[in-house]
């Protein structure tokens, strides 16, 4: 047993990380890496390994970690700006803020200020604002939707640099958007290129297929949502802890269209990366499909269900049968105090709001039942 | 009035050659294609047509420069075709009035010509209809400036198509005999009709003789074997361990999978050679097989199943999925059958592709049952598969955090307890699951707390003796978020074991975070560790058994007790390699001066 660190440990990590997704044993193995490297004390290495980290846990449903591994990559950049490649600290600052939002313990007065700093950095280095427009419009629409339209237009009418998201990132973006401003058949039609194949990145299409499945419900276009379902769930089930705000709205359109057997299969899949996250947006996200799921059924008279849940999962039960009505109760009081949370900060009630959207989907109810469910089962989720 | 847009071909040429094909040697696929497409749709008029493609190297052609002639005896073209078709960009001759007729060919896109000009500044083409006894034979010239010319000839041909390229300059290596063969071959191996190529006057030779072997009958398995893997090795240069014959109905797929000689790193990305009816289309395409079937690489060929415009994966549409779940299916049989058949072979399978079959496993319950006692696990005792562990040890204990497994292995062996390491992708799920799946097998999550819970504890009078000292060490550790405990556990070598959940983890780091970071920062940071892990406390627990720890709990030197406290604190935080943050730094730099101090002034060092 020793009390030093060798880079060679260090760099084994690296490499036995690099071969993993980003998901929790790649978290684990990297915040050992940094660990290590932090004993060793060479400068890169330390950077280094919290560079791996940040883009993990970004990537891997862990914002909360690479907010801790970049302020310490941000505070050396200030400190040593030679020593550190300036456009990727930049860069990433964009990934802290697009979940910033999701901690409800973080200010809104601090959040405003981060953006600020954002903005003047990005200045004093030379780059476009057009990122920090579109951030804002992503980030103020919890408390003030007029403001972040403003930002939105103006974010588009600033050019690009290379500090800008890719082209599939944007358009995605400008589907959300449209969603958000009620125009369905606008946010669809944005989106042709990305369901053609023609605009794709790391992150797309994946969030823009769940996005696009009740806007297509809306417009009776059953088909097409059921095709995206199909392509989009396949990309979140690849990266699933990652993907649990993604995972949930794949949840509600099989409620919507009373998929059932299939929804409490992604339901029970997909609750043992929810429940843990410190990412309070996400959990609420899936906690809210997860309720909305349960009550239909409740409502449609399954009063128990037999369900393979996590034993970490606050609602355990032993015996495996679960009364409908009990846990979705459950459900919706974790989301109300959630929500409780999030409108305090926010001072606006952004997420009471959408309890009631959700709840509110019920009307949205149009039975399309999916063939050839034990085809789907078997696509290996 | 309205007017046409004037098109620069030299303009599309750039733009075909930069940025649609990948590379130049493309343009054989495109006269193939046509080739092909050209003998098809003349068996729609005569169903009992043997179609043939000849290929003809010159490396001293015109002009001093190598040139190539491409022959297909298909159906020909008109000169009303000749001008609709090889001279208007984005038209295809190929769009048959009836639906059934369309999908019999391999183009679509109407350009396929053009990408000779790539390697070409000259295509002639010289061609005769089929349609008709009394068609002219005709030539047609186009150059790469956009210009175009055309003549009836007076020699009646043989009805069919001849291209004839004369290389451009700097585009020698693409009309070489060698790599015109390995190009034909490489794209038309699977073509049905005979491609022959002939060079310096020398006899033709066959270019695509073999059939794939799954288009071959077998006298028995060993012959299917090595024609598998001859293939497979042909195909790929690489000797494979094994090979699955692969066969869909949905998306009319055939082929074969290849199963790796190596380990495959989960993030690359898994790509297989596909042809399309029978051409190859590309051999990096991906979403063929289902995300946990990353340990095989695949060729096929599919007559049924849609390529995107970049040719590098299909179009996610039903029938790629029931394929797709298809493929999965002969896959999984085939895993299911080694297992019965052939144990050790599986072994060595497992051995280079546990992760894949893992993957499975997570999903499928009745694979699952199958496989899961022959899968590797690290354990503090070392790699065993879960088998081998169940034979030894009665309850299934496994950790879930890397980090909390690396920290519990230390002293595990100690404690004659072997602990599995689930930290590891897909290993909590599946040891999750092994209680729905075997439920008379008790199974245990440990955690360092309950690791604890397992050290012996002091007797009354031992208890007694020493709670003076545990409550002041604990008073010392206190402005560390941390606890002390003492319990006698093995190795007695190890004064003291630092235990941390991931929790104490997350707020070191947010307190390392903050020691250099700004207002503003250092604010959030707080806010966020304040509003997820606020009450995170660590211990440290002191082995009684250890002689050093024995006489520390019978000091009565306050200060030399404080400053032995810091340091086995800071040793056991180092030991569980956890960088010091700033106060503990300083524990480290005054703790050893003190020591040094102190030893100094006692003559003749510890003192009883």
């Amino acid at each position: 047993m020793s009390v030093s660190a060798t880079p060679e440990q260090v760099r084994d990590l690296f490499l036995q990380a690099y071969s993993l997704t980003d998901g929790d044993t790649k978290i684990a193995l990297l915040e050992e890496s940094v660990r290590l490297a932090d004993i060793c004390g060479d400068f890169k290495l330390r950077y280094d390994a919290r560079e791996h980290l940040i883009q993990a846990a970004t990537f891997g449903g862990a914002p909360e970690k690479a907010l801790v591994a970049y302020s310490w990559s941000l505070a050396q950049y200030d400190a040593r700006p030679e020593e550190v490649d300036e456009w990727d600290v930049l860069w990433k600052y964009k990934w802290i803020l697009d979940t910033i939002a999701n901690f409800p313990q973080i200010s809104k007065a601090q959040i405003l200020e981060m953006l600020d700093d954002m903005a003047a950095r990005y200045q004093r280095a030379g780059y476009s604002l057009r990122p920090n427009y579109l951030m804002r419009n992503r980030l103020y629409q919890f408390w003030d939707e007029a403001e972040a339209a403003r930002y939105f237009h103006k974010g588009h009418e600033t050019p690009r640099d290379i500090m800008s998201d890719c082209a599939a990132c944007e358009r995605s973006d400008e589907v959300s958007f449209a969603i958000r401003e009620g125009d369905d058949a606008r946010a669809v039609e944005l989106a042709e290129p990305i369901i053609r194949g023609r605009m794709r990145c790391s992150s797309i299409p994946k969030s823009t297929f769940a996005n696009l499945l009740l806007p297509l419900v809306r417009l009776g276009r059953l088909e097409e949502a059921v095709s995206l379902h199909f392509q989009g769930y396949r990309l979140v089930a690849r990266a699933a802890k990652g993907s649990v705000s993604t995972a949930s709205e794949h949840l509600e359109f099989l409620v919507v269209t009373e998929n059932f057997d299939r929804a409490v299969a992604i339901f029970e899949k997909h609750l043992a990366d929810a429940a843990p996250l410190a990412d309070a947006a996400s959990k609420f996200d899936y906690y809210l499909a997860s309720w909305f799921l349960l009550a239909q059924l409740a409502e449609r008279g399954v009063e128990t269900l037999r369900l393979r849940l996590p034993h970490t999962f606050p609602a355990y039960e032993e015996r495996g049968t679960y009364e409908t009505a009990t846990l979705a109760a459950w459900f919706l009081a974790e989301c109300e105090s959630l929500a409780a949370l999030f409108d305090a900060r926010n001072e606006s009630d952004s997420y009471t709001r959408s309890i009631r959207k959700t709840a509110a989907l019920k009307e949205l109810t149009t039975p399309h039942p999916i063939r050839d469910v034990e085809e789907f089962a078997s696509l290996g989720f | 009035m309205d007017y046409k847009f004037q098109i620069n071909l030299g303009g599309i040429i750039d733009l075909l050659s930069n940025h649609i094909y990948s590379s130049p040697q493309i343009y054989v696929r495109e006269l193939l294609q046509n080739g092909v497409d050209a003998i098809l749709a003349r068996r729609h008029v005569q169903p009992e047509h043997a179609g043939a493609i000849r290929i003809e190297v010159f490396e001293e052609g015109e002009r001093g420069q190598p040139s190539l002639v491409f022959e297909d005896n298909g159906i020909g073209l008109d000169e009303e075709e000749i001008h609709r078709f090889l001279a208007t960009i984005g038209q295809t001759s190929k769009r048959g009035s009836l639906p059934s007729e369309r999908t019999d060919y391999i183009g679509q896109f109407g350009i396929g010509l053009l990408s000779c000009f790539v390697v070409s500044d000259e295509i002639v083409v010289v061609t005769r209809s089929a349609k008709s006894e009394s068609s002219p034979t005709i030539e047609w010239r186009g150059r790469a400036d956009g210009t175009y010319s055309i003549k009836m000839l007076d020699d009646q041909v043989e009805p069919g198509t001849r291209v004839r390229l004369l290389c451009k300059a700097g585009s020698e290596q693409y009309f070489k005999p060698q790599a015109v063969r390995r190009m034909a071959r490489h794209y038309g191996s699977l073509l049905p009709y005979p491609i022959t190529l002939t060079t310096g006057g020398a006899a033709a030779t066959r270019v695509n003789a073999e059939p794939p072997p799954w288009k071959q009958t077998f006298i028995d398995a060993n012959d299917e074997r090595k024609a598998y893997l001859d293939y497979g090795r042909e195909t790929f240069e690489m000797e494979f361990f094994d090979y699955v014959p692969l066969r869909a109905r949905v998306g009319d797929v055939e082929g074969a999978a290849y199963v790796l000689p190596f380990s495959p790193s989960l993030a690359t990305k898994k790509t297989h050679k596909v042809y399309l009816k029978n051409m190859l289309v590309s051999e990096n395409a991906e979403g063929l097989l289902p995300d946990w079937a990353f340990f095989v690489k695949c060729v096929v060929n599919a007559n049924d199943l849609r390529p995107t415009a970049s040719r590098e994966s299909f179009y996610e549409d039903e029938r790629l999925n029931l394929t797709r779940a298809a493929l999965g299916r002969s896959l999984r049989e085939y895993l299911v059958e080694l297992a019965r058949e052939q144990p050790q072979r599986l072994q060595k399978l497992i051995s280079l592709h546990y992760l894949s079959i893992k993957a499975l496993a997570v999903d499928d319950d009745e694979f699952y049952q199958l496989f899961i006692d022959w899968l590797p696990f690290e354990t503090s005792a070392g790699q065993m598969t879960l088998g081998e562990y169940k034979r030894q040890h009665q309850t299934l204990s496994y950790v879930p955090d890397l980090d909390q497994f690396r920290q519990i292995s230390r002293v595990a062996a100690s404690q004659s307890l072997v602990v599995i390491n689930a930290g590891y992708v897909h290993d909590a799920e599946l040891l999750s699951k092994h209680a729905d799946v075997f439920p008379a097998v008790p199974v245990a999550v440990v955690d360092s707390t309950r690791l604890m819970h397992s050290f012996e504890f002091l007797t009354l009078d031992e208890q007694e003796a020493a709670a003076d000292f545990v409550r002041f060490a604990d008073g010392v550790l206190r402005p560390f978020n941390c606890a002390a405990e003492v319990r006698k556990f093995r190795p007695r070598e190890l004064p003291a074991l630092y235990n941390a959940s991931s929790e104490v983890n997350f707020v070191r780091a947010v307190e390392q975070a903050r020691e250099v970071s700004d207002t503003l920062w250092s604010g959030v940071l707080g806010n966020l560790a304040g509003g997820l892990h606020a009450d995170a406390f660590a211990s440290l627990c002191f082995n009684y058994d250890n002689p050093l720890v024995y006489k520390l709990s019978r000091m009565r030197d306050e200060t030399l007790l404080r400053l032995s406290v810091q340091m086995l604190y800071v040793q056991s935080l180092l030991l569980s390699h956890r960088p010091l943050n700033v106060k503990e730094m300083s524990l480290l730099n005054d703790g050893l001066l003190g020591l040094l101090e102190w030893g100094v002034e006692v003559e003749g060092g510890w003192v009883q």
